[in-house]
């Protein structure tokens, strides 16, 4: 039986990391902010418990510090903006200051312990199954070694084909089925990807080049037998809708099925505000050049995945037959959250489903998270309190990138909203060629350049 | 860019909301589930909204005549059977204009075993408080007693039993410890350390908490209903009366001017008494408690502790005897009533 707040865990904590995020917490003014952070502060350092022994006493105020900034940097909220820029400042600092002073034998061991705060710190992993980030999909994974039985036992076919086609399903090889009862033609793909470095619009394809995930955000039922009426009308209803309006390409519902919306060759309603950029390549407005695929689902930045077990097998299995049949680059392959901008704003995370927490490991795709997104980087969005409302801290890349911004500003003399200006310029002018491009029957050859690539004004 | 993600899935239909507004709904809500009131709190723009209902009923029996003005004075009520059920805040009104006693779902902080209607009595009244949830799993904290000796089997039933009825009307429902709560709602300033009491109908509740974290929870099975059927037996009124007049005009600081005031005095200090004397025995056999590097505050919640002076009362039974830790300060909640309703919000917008 869920116990919710009543049964926390009661232990002591250490009285010394106890003071610090007393002192801490009187900056937040939200109560309830201030009992999250309080709360999460805690259950950090009970996951360090075992490991406190080992820390040097001397470095251990500054674990605690370093928790303490860690967990306002999660904090939610405009009003506590100024705490999170602050605390993320003082981060920094601490780790330049270690850098800098690095070869000092208690910096050095504060440095490690930091180290193992941080990983240990973290969240717990969401479980994944076992499928190496570093091999590519289209390579059957080879068991490597000291795995469980069990899976030294599975098989996986190195090509996938088309096991059996009926009237309104098809069945794979690797055990994907997919149901095409209601699959309906849409419009065409058709678009212009801009080349990176020239900014000129690039010759029009029609084949889908990658996937973005989404979740439906429709109502969910939790999977208990009593709501198998609602569960199954909910699928059914999902289905006629997003097929009303095209959203996508694909759905998986909560028992794992596989639904075929859109025709492969055509274009859905799922991603229009979004940038993705990769091999040199920028793509605006993913309706065309991606897939759409979208679990019936309601994003949750914390706690475990907002997926099924059924879900992740089956999103895995469609993943691996679209990426191989489609060629699909698997850098291509993203989370709505994490593409999606509002160009009126200038912002990215307009839509933050899968903004934190796809299991791109489990999918064999590598960590989108980890790379720096075409929209800060080339066009110079920003974010507000709203992204960090919604998810906490942005994803990792995003850091990178305007940390990358700021080093471009600087050497060209500006402040980074000077550049940003700029870029957002430019990615007014590269949204309007590559629209005008994919309108035009007749581009089919590499156009004029639209903007003089990444140093322009 | 035509971008057309507007699919967010439409809204379940509601019931008629009675905390909040349509704005509002949707929100977390927190809620008070006491012997004596049921108090529910849900965030709005300008501040936190509460809205309350008396957790009594009274039948009556059924005419025609009755049942229509009930309608047309828009007491709420339900039929059973030869019964016309009188709920909520009109109940008191009816008890005291037929010098009868008032009956209760509730008893001594938990469902009450020996009551026929007492659940179905307690459903209508919390769902002429609780809208249905706008969407599926909007989180809803609730308040529970603390575990009384030998008592423990019944707390999971009652706690249980309000998890499933709040689940039904789609919230995903989280229980919180009545004292703990009132550290939530009144402790803030102190990073929610100290101790909280919720002195509540049918029990006293106390959590002390340490930065949230609960260290010590526990209760007693006395509260206002104890002193309004002691006072009742004694000077021969029905104790719905001794209610009314105790939540009226008692005041604990002036001398008492009738025999019932005496009785209401004497109730209250002996209340107070077995309340702090139960603390202190608690305190002090307590085998984790945190090693807290300041002396704790008390703040005291519940409408056993509205009326005048009930603060001067215990402060004086604390300083009776040694308390085994130290006190910073002893106060009444802002509004007693509601701060355990507030404190299950703030824990339901953290669950969030």
């Amino acid at each position: 039986m869920e116990k919710g707040l009543v049964c926390e865990d009661t232990r002591e904590l250490p009285s010394e990391f106890a003071r610090t995020v007393d002192g801490f917490s009187k900056a937040i003014k939200d109560p309830v902010e201030r009992l999250r952070f309080l709360r999460d502060s805690s259950k950090s350092i009970r996951q360090l418990e075992a490991k406190i022994p080992k820390i040097p006493s001397l470095a251990r105020p500054v674990v605690y510090k370093y928790l303490g900034w860690r967990g306002l940097t999660l904090l939610r909220g405009d009003h506590a903006f100024k705490v999170r820029r602050a605390a993320r400042r003082k981060i920094a600092a601490l780790q330049i200051a270690i850098v800098l002073g690095g070869g000092g034998l208690l910096l050095g061991a504060s440095y490690g312990t930091i180290r193992l705060a941080a990983s240990l710190g973290r969240k717990a992993p969401v479980p994944e199954a076992r499928v190496s980030a570093d091999v590519p999909v289209a390579v059957a994974p080879k068991p490597a070694p000291g795995l469980k039985e069990a899976e030294l036992l599975t098989q996986r076919p190195n090509s996938i084909w088309l096991v059996e086609k009926g009237r309104e399903h098809e069945l794979y090889s690797n055990g994907l089925r997919i149901d095409t009862s209601q699959k309906v033609e849409g419009t065409r793909r058709s678009f212009a990807p801009i080349d990176e470095a020239t900014g000129s619009v690039l010759a029009l394809a029609q084949d889908p080049v990658g996937i973005v995930f989404h979740t439906t955000e429709s109502d969910i039922q939790s999977l208990e037998p009593e709501n198998n009426a609602s569960l199954l009308l909910n699928s059914k209803n999902l289905v006629a809708y997003i097929k009303r309006h095209e959203f996508y390409h694909y759905l998986i519902d909560r028992f794992g099925r596989v639904y075929q919306i859109l025709n492969d060759d055509s274009r859905a309603n799922h991603a229009g505000n979004a940038v993705w950029a990769s091999g040199g390549k920028v793509y605006m407005n993913l309706n065309h050049a991606f897939f759409g695929v979208s679990f019936e689902s309601r994003f949750a930045p914390d706690g475990p995945l907002p997926i099924t077990e059924a879900q992740l097998q089956a999103g895995r299995l469609l993943t691996e037959h679209l990426v191989r049949r489609y060629g699909l680059d698997p850098r291509l392959c993203v989370g709505h959250g994490i593409v999606s901008v509002n160009p009126k704003t200038r912002k990215i995370g307009h839509h933050v489903d899968w903004a934190k927490n796809f299991p791109f490991k489990t999918f064999g795709l590598p960590n989108a998270y980890d790379v720096e997104p075409a929209s800060v980087r080339l066009f110079g969005f920003g974010y507000d309190d709203d992204l960090a409302k919604a998810i906490g801290e942005p994803w990792p890349g995003v850091f990178k990138a305007e940390a990358e911004l700021e080093k471009d500003a600087l050497k060209s003399g500006r402040s980074t909203d000077e550049l940003r200006l700029s870029l957002g310029r430019r990615f007014d002018l590269w949204f309007e060629e590559q629209s005008q491009a994919a309108k035009s029957p007749t581009s089919s050859l590499i156009t004029a350049p639209a903007h003089a690539g990444p140093g322009v004004n | 860019m035509d971008e057309r993600k507007d699919h967010l899935w439409k809204v379940q239909e509601g019931s008629e909301a009675a905390v909040g507004d349509e704005a509002s709904r949707g929100m977390p809500l927190g809620v008070d589930v006491g012997t004596s009131k049921i108090v529910a709190a849900r965030r709005r723009s300008k501040g936190t909204e509460t809205s309350m209902q008396l957790n009594a009923f009274i039948p009556v029996p059924f005419s025609r005549f009755t049942e229509t003005i009930l309608g047309q004075n828009e007491i709420p009520y339900f039929r059973d059977g030869d019964e016309l059920v009188i709920f909520g805040g009109a109940t008191e009104r009816f008890a005291n204009m037929f010098s009868v006693e008032t009956r209760r779902p509730m008893a001594d902080g938990l469902l009450n075993a020996k009551e026929r209607m007492g659940a179905v009595v307690l459903e209508s009244i919390m769902r002429s408080l609780i809208p249905k949830a706008k969407t599926q799993g909007e989180v809803l904290s609730f308040s529970v007693p603390a575990a009384s000796e030998g008592r423990e089997a019944e707390l999971v039933y009652h706690e249980a039993s309000l998890r499933r009825f709040f689940e039904t009307l789609g919230y995903r429902a989280v229980a919180i410890n009545e004292g703990l709560a009132v550290i939530f709602s009144e402790l803030e300033d102190q990073n929610f350390t100290g101790i909280g009491v919720s002195c509540g109908g049918g029990m006293c509740n106390v959590a002390i908490a340490y930065l949230s974290i609960p260290s010590l929870l526990f209760g007693i099975s006395k509260g206002g209903d104890h002193i309004d059927k002691s006072v009742g037996a004694v000077v021969n009124e029905p104790s719905t009366r001794v209610k009314t007049i105790k939540e009226d005009k008692l005041d604990l600081t002036k001398q008492p001017a009738d025999k019932l005031e005496k009785a209401l005095h004497i109730y209250y200090e002996d209340l107070v008494e077995s309340l702090v004397d139960a603390m202190r025995k608690a305190v002090a056999k307590a085998d984790k408690l945190p090693r807290v590097h300041r002396p704790l505050p008390i703040v005291i919640a519940g409408g056993a502790a509205k009326p005048r002076g009930f603060k001067e009362l215990f402060e004086r039974s604390m300083k009776s005897r040694p308390f085994p830790v130290d006190i910073s300060e002893i106060r009444v909640a802002s509004d007693p009533v509601t701060a355990t309703a507030r404190g299950a919000l703030i824990a339901a917008l953290y669950e969030k």
